[in-house]
């Protein structure tokens, strides 16, 4: 496999132009907001630092919800072709989406924290069960944890294959539900908005969108750096596997 | 009073992001490098 693949796919430049991309990123939202160029100010809630945190909540959250849809594809590519290679992608995406997901909870939890006044919660409060957002992506990582628990406890490789595409599958609606459950149901979560005067929303200014942009783009690239990264060491475990059997039937 | 609180989260937030960018990163070299001594230790028996 990994001789067919191009080279920038077999060297570590993937994880070089990634980290670059995100110390820009990392440099530019700090020295933005310390010169001023960026405002964080929302109606009821002016001139708060706290929602830097923005940038990096939002790539956390669109990682995790790219990784469990790569899964999506790779488990039903899976299905459809036999080949071992797509299970591994799928499986290795969700350990990189359950990763990112925690991490855009506990961020959204020290955000709501920090501005839990503006709710008129106690300021002890880290979370809310009411919220729609912070319930649904709670379910959604407790989805694919237990997912990743279901399928380390199958022996029988095809079959530990075949029935986790499956419940790759059919975990995947818990995805749009996280993403939708802020715009159907009532929610405390700051949302992007093109329009400067709606309460407690992020302004769709052009300077924070186009840095959120790279963000996710540098997140993106270095996504699949990690999962090659995975799929090649379960290939690697796999020959050790190999390499144990064929010994124990020598002895 | 908001200001610490705020420095105090955005500081918790980004360590914590680097914290996992950095383990994502580690864990599959260590990983691959202790299953390839392995199986070289296993070809030499």
């Amino acid at each position: 496999m990994t001789r067919t693949l191009p080279k920038f796919m077999r060297t570590n430049l993937l994880l070089y132009i990634s980290i670059t991309m995100l110390l820009i990123n990392l440099f530019l939202i700090f020295g933005l907001t310390v010169s001023n160029l960026i405002v964080w100010e929302t109606t009821g809630d002016p001139n708060r630092l706290v929602y830097m945190i923005f940038f990096y909540h939002v790539s956390g959250a669109w990682l995790g919800y790219f990784s469990f849809g790569v899964s999506l594809l790779s488990h039903g590519l899976y299905l459809k072709n036999n080949k071992i290679l797509f299970s591994r992608i799928g499986k290795n995406s969700i350990i990189v989406g359950v990763f990112f997901t925690a991490f855009a909870l506990i961020t959204g939890s020290l955000w709501y924290n920090a501005t839990v006044a503006g709710y008129g919660s106690r300021p002890e409060d880290y979370w809310q069960w009411s919220d729609g957002r912070q319930t649904m992506t709670f379910v959604l990582l407790i989805s694919y944890i237990a997912f990743l628990i279901f399928r380390s406890m199958i022996e029988d490789k095809e079959k530990k294959a075949r029935l986790s595409a499956a419940l790759g599958i059919v975990l995947f609606p818990t995805v749009p539900l996280s993403y939708f459950s802020a715009i159907i149901f009532e929610t405390l979560h700051v949302l992007i908005s093109p329009i400067p005067e709606a309460t407690g929303n992020i302004y769709w200014e052009p300077l924070k969108m186009f840095m959120l942009l790279f963000n996710l783009i540098a997140m993106t690239i270095f996504f699949v750096y990690i999962v090659k990264k995975l799929v090649d060491l379960d290939l690697e475990k796999e020959k050790l596997e190999i390499l144990i059997q064929k010994r124990l039937m020598e002895a | 009073m908001s200001l610490d609180q705020d420095i105090r989260t955005i500081t918790i937030s980004f360590i914590l992001f680097w914290l996992v960018i950095i383990i994502l990163i580690i864990y599959p070299i260590f990983q691959l490098r202790r299953t390839l001594k392995r199986i070289k230790n296993f070809e030499k028996i």
